[in-house]
């Protein structure tokens, strides 16, 4: 009897110390959610979507630049890193092995946790000298820090297919590039998905490579070869201004941001559970 | 040549890296008949099938030599995909194609040749599925996922994944050894209806079932095909000592 009081106190500790460090874990983040929430909400209004920043120091305005270039930025650098990173993917997961095939993926790997600086200091020196700040430069550096991510998940994936679904595609008398893109590509895609929005959701938020390589831009662009604003750009810019309209702004866009990733990340969820 | 020859095995051996899986295979496959490859594990008997369509070449370290001869010709020197396609298998484990609807996973193998008229797909999958005895199960749930079947309905269409393209050969690796009694005896007997269409040649553990569906019976032990011949005579009659030791239960 006494072995099982023991024991049961033993639990019971061990549950408290648990939920003690949960706790540590979890209100950092409940209060950062709050405050941009409650801050954040302050500043959103339907001017703030829609228009473009005022000149500093006067009330007003929105940010509708930013959205613009944030979506501007996220479908250049998806629209180079998803057909890259799901080819690479491919030749790690299908085709033989060879001393080619590691070196890719340790680079890969490498890459993947490379500081974001790092990549944007790197499109500074390769695109912007010779061509001036860009939604390129500012794209090519985030597909720097995409590629390793959609590349790690997508092979993944594409191991968890068995060899026999391979074997069964071959065996109907089809090419294996046919039976890689129309069998195994499928068999794999929730898989794919997932690394892709949590490539996404990383890239959005990615504030230190777009500095000196999209730089921002006060108005709408027309063209790629622009500078461009991004949400997390606007952010830094306005927080770290002497404006308090600015200041809210900043937390607006904080906000806007946090809904965004959350989209994404509730999409990976309801992705992974199908 | 005897008029009912489909396929004449010739000298075949086969290795994975310095081991060989078989050796010195001699044996004809008779058209529109089911031969029955039967033998302990490790005997060679998958590999066999798998060097009749020029899959086992894929794997690493994977070596084959001799002749397999289709209708006159050397599967070893013809395309590897013309091969396949005269050739349909079936695996040990039921494998639909993932995130394919029934449907789709019997049309793909028409749809990687380039057939895109859906009327004549309709018809194809229609008719397979009827040919696999599935069709009643399945015909008002045809867009739901193939992996939501069950074992030995999965079983069943992956059969008819494989007669979709109009196949020769059908190719048959354990293709009951993961169902249940039922569903072993429905494939059975959709097995043996297959055989007016098709050369049937099926890979079993089982020897009850080699003897109640093969015509012919090919017992292959340690990588050597030991006894082959009519399925009646190896069971009844075996000439080699190591066959009546196998078939009465004395090893394997």
């Amino acid at each position: 009897m006494e072995m099982a009081k023991t024991k049961l106190i033993k639990d019971k500790i061990f549950t408290i110390y648990c939920f003690i460090s949960l706790s540590f874990a979890i209100l950092p983040l409940i209060h950062i959610v709050g405050t941009t929430l409650v801050r954040g909400i302050k500043a959103v209004s339907l001017e703030f979507f829609i228009s473009l920043p005022k000149p500093p120091g006067e009330v007003g305005g929105g940010i509708a630049n930013a959205i613009e270039g944030s979506i501007i930025l996220a479908a250049l650098t998806m629209s180079f890193s998803i057909p890259v990173g799901i080819l690479t993917a491919i030749y790690l997961s299908e085709y033989q092995d060879n001393w080619f095939r590691n070196l890719v993926r340790l680079l890969s790997d490498t890459f993947a946790g490379t500081p974001s600086i790092v990549a944007g200091v790197f499109a500074y020196s390769l695109i912007v000298r010779k061509f001036g700040f860009s939604a390129i430069a500012g794209a090519f550096a985030l597909s720097i820090l995409a590629i390793p991510t959609i590349v790690r998940s997508s092979e993944e994936a594409l191991k968890l297919v068995p060899i026999d679904v391979r074997e069964a595609g071959l065996s109907l008398g089809a090419e294996k590039w046919k039976v890689i893109t129309k069998i195994v590509i499928r068999a794999a895609r929730p898989g794919i998905i997932t690394g892709i929005l949590l490539a996404l959701a990383r890239i959005m938020g990615e504030t230190a490579p777009l500095l000196f390589t999209a730089f921002g831009n006060p108005e709408f662009v027309r063209s790629p070869f622009e500078p461009v604003s991004a949400l997390p750009l606007v952010i830094y810019v306005y927080a770290t201004s002497p404006y308090p309209d600015w200041h809210q702004k900043a937390w607006g866009a904080a906000l806007i941001l946090m809904l965004m990733v959350l989209a994404i990340n509730l999409a990976v969820k309801y992705k992974l559970r199908r | 040549m005897p008029s009912d020859e489909k396929i004449a095995i010739r000298n075949l051996s086969a290795w994975y890296g310095d081991f060989q899986a078989l050796k010195n295979i001699n044996m004809v496959i008779r058209d529109r008949s089911i031969t029955a490859i039967i033998g302990p594990s490790g005997c060679g008997k998958s590999t066999f099938i798998r060097c009749i369509n020029r899959l086992h070449e894929l794997k690493r370290g994977a070596k084959v030599e001799g002749e397999v001869i289709l209708d006159g010709r050397d599967v070893y020197k013809m395309d590897p995909v013309e091969v396949r396609s005269r050739m349909g298998m079936v695996f040990q484990r039921p494998n639909p194609f993932p995130n394919m609807s029934i449907y789709e996973n019997v049309a793909i193998g028409l749809k990687l040749r380039g057939i895109k008229d859906k009327e004549y797909i309709d018809k194809v999958v229609r008719e397979s599925l009827q040919k696999a005895a599935l069709w009643e199960e399945v015909r008002d749930k045809l867009h739901e996922l193939g992996t939501n079947l069950s074992g030995g309905q999965q079983q069943r269409l992956c059969i008819a994944r494989a007669i979709a393209t109009n196949p020769e050969v059908l190719l048959l690796d354990e293709p009951a050894s993961a169902l249940d009694p039922i569903s072993t005896s429905k494939i059975e007997d959709l097995l043996v209806s297959l055989k007016k269409e098709y050369t049937i040649v099926i890979v079993t553990h089982n020897m009850q079932q080699a003897a109640r569906i093969g015509d012919y019976t090919a017992f292959f032990l340690n990588g050597e095909l030991i006894e082959y011949g009519k399925t009646t005579q190896v069971f009844e009659n075996p000439r080699d000592r190591r066959t009546e030791e196998y078939i009465t239960g004395r090893f394997g």
